[in-house]
């Protein structure tokens, strides 16, 4: 199985190992590190969920059957909150998977696996909010909805 | 993605299966319509951000109102490709913009669920192209057009005298960060201060403090770019510009910062009761066209005396600096983000934690400044 990311409503940028997210449809925002930035990028690869839980479980020490769960885990979060779809275009990747594996996970020092975790915002969810609550006057323009008439 | 004009129809509005680029021909010659009727056309011209911008107004009602927060720009002379906005109110040119084109348009999602057409930010979502972008702020009842080939633009309004004060403050953004985009520069909502060396961004969303601490350099060896929106770019070096002279502040920090004062407009207060200023012509000296970027400072205000710095990471920077700028700028996406990253990962990030005494501000901001 294949993901995409949900250009372009859907944004990110890595810096210094996190990569933070934005919903722009919904106004959460994201942020993943470690294992979990690891993911993304590889998703955003267009790695599917076996070449990526291979590239896992050469790059960290833990059980085989842990990582798939944890990764899995995240696969259905990433989904549900609109930031990933399922890529049903599968096999186009931008690079050969096996590759991509062997280059991101090279060297012996594997660290011990750490269950991903997406950090969830919602602070600027208002700002951002889709379809504002507004009236629409006769001339046909959208505007403010007053509780006081007279503002 | 699908547009469907047959969802929530509306039988009392015009039938129009228009393109946003017949639109934008529309509105060019309602505009012209209003500069004749008008019988006034004024212009002016500004260099920002390194970029000539014209602007071109029917009446004077929206000359007197949004000129002032540009006036410390220089005149902008001579450019292969500038920008030309074209700038009217219906009521004081007794004008009517029809209804806009895209009532009963939806945005359908592949799941099938539909969306709404507008954002607080201003995105009129399925309407836009490569070429035409449109934008309208429901809360200001303005529109912004932009016709990118052309370089050509428009901002209407209904009512000249109803915007509110960002509008006048800070006026044009939407279309100076769509056209000045292109050009690698990104507006965003930071305040920033310095001197010829370098200065510092002041990001993160309202209320942190990023007017406090623009203003209360004022009285320091430091210069003023901004309090709420700036230029910046990545290449080559992190460089803020200045695009307004105009900042916001309560009535009770006017009071703590009692010499900028003489600024202060007495009409214009926002819907959270700060007041603007503007600076030029009064500060005209404390006003600097741009700085190399040294550092950006997340401000938090505190219940201390003392103002200190503690180290961010890079992550904080960079939600400091993009979310709140993400908020505000229409159809601002991917391509925005990618500058402010880049940035963020040329400098380094501090949480500023203000303390009380205001004057101590600019010390610490001075000292990070040359230790950058």
């Amino acid at each position: 199985m294949h993901f995409k990311i949900n250009n372009p409503q859907v944004i990110h940028e890595t810096i210094d190992g996190e990569v933070v997210i934005v919903n722009l449809d919904t106004g959460n925002y994201y942020s993943l590190d470690k294992t979990g930035a690891h993911i993304w990028n590889l998703i955003e690869k267009n790695l599917s969920l076996r070449h990526i839980t291979e590239f896992l479980a050469r790059r960290f020490e833990g059980k085989q059957e842990d990582i798939e769960k944890a990764l899995h885990r995240l696969a259905e979060e990433l989904m549900r909150e609109g930031l990933i779809t399922e890529d049903t275009a599968s096999g186009i990747g931008t690079g050969d998977p096996l590759s991509i594996v062997e280059e991101q996970a090279g060297g012996d020092n594997r660290q011990t696996f750490e269950a991903p975790f997406l950090h969830k915002y919602n602070d600027m969810q208002e700002l951002l909010l889709l379809d504002p609550i507004h009236e629409v006057d006769e001339t046909g323009w959208p505007h403010v909805k007053r509780d006081n008439p007279s503002q | 993605m699908s547009l469907d004009p047959s969802e929530k129809p509306s039988p009392s509005h015009r039938e129009l299966a228009i393109d946003p680029l017949a639109f934008f021909q529309e509105i060019f010659e309602i505009f012209l319509h209003a500069e004749r009727t008008s019988g006034v056309s004024l212009s002016r011209s500004y260099r920002i951000g390194g970029h000539v911008v014209h602007l071109r107004f029917a009446g004077s009602e929206l000359h007197q109102i949004l000129t002032p927060a540009l006036a410390h720009h220089p005149a902008g002379g001579e450019e292969i490709r500038p920008l030309t906005v074209c700038i009217w109110d219906d009521i004081s040119t007794q004008t009517q913009m029809p209804p806009p084109p895209w009532t009963g348009y939806a945005v359908y999602r592949p799941t099938g669920d539909s969306q709404g057409l507008y954002t607080n930010r201003g995105d009129v979502r399925g309407f836009s192209n490569e070429r035409i972008l449109v934008s309208y702020n429901w809360e200001a009842n303005s529109m912004t057009l932009l016709d990118k080939r052309l370089n050509l633009a428009m901002y209407w309004t209904h009512d000249a005298r109803r915007l509110p004060s960002y509008e006048i403050s800070a006026p044009l953004r939407t279309v100076l960060h769509w056209w000045l985009n292109q050009f690698g520069l990104q507006f965003v909502h930071s305040g920033a201060v310095g001197n010829t060396h370098g200065g510092v961004l002041l990001s993160g969303k309202g209320g942190v403090g990023k007017s406090t601490t623009s203003l209360a350099c004022l009285n320091a060896n430091l210069r003023y770019v901004s309090d709420d929106y700036c230029l910046i770019t990545a290449d080559p070096v992190p460089y803020a510009y200045s695009v307004y002279n105009t900042a916001k502040l309560h009535p009770n920090t006017i009071r703590q910062i009692s010499s900028v004062e003489p600024a202060l407009s007495s009409k214009c207060y926002d819907d959270t009761d700060k007041a603007v200023l503007f600076l030029y012509p009064h500060f005209a000296e404390k006003i600097i066209t741009g700085f190399p970027i040294r550092a950006i400072l997340i401000p938090r205000i505190t219940d201390n005396q003392a103002t200190t710095v503690t180290h961010a990471s890079p992550g904080d920077g960079l939600r400091a600096l993009a979310l709140s700028t993400m908020s505000q700028l229409a159809y601002a996406g991917q391509p925005s983000l990618a500058i402010m990253q880049k940035i963020v990962h040329q400098v380094p990030c501090y949480h500023l934690h203000l303390g009380a005494d205001l004057s101590a501000i600019p010390h610490v901001i001075t000292k990070l400044i040359h230790e950058g």
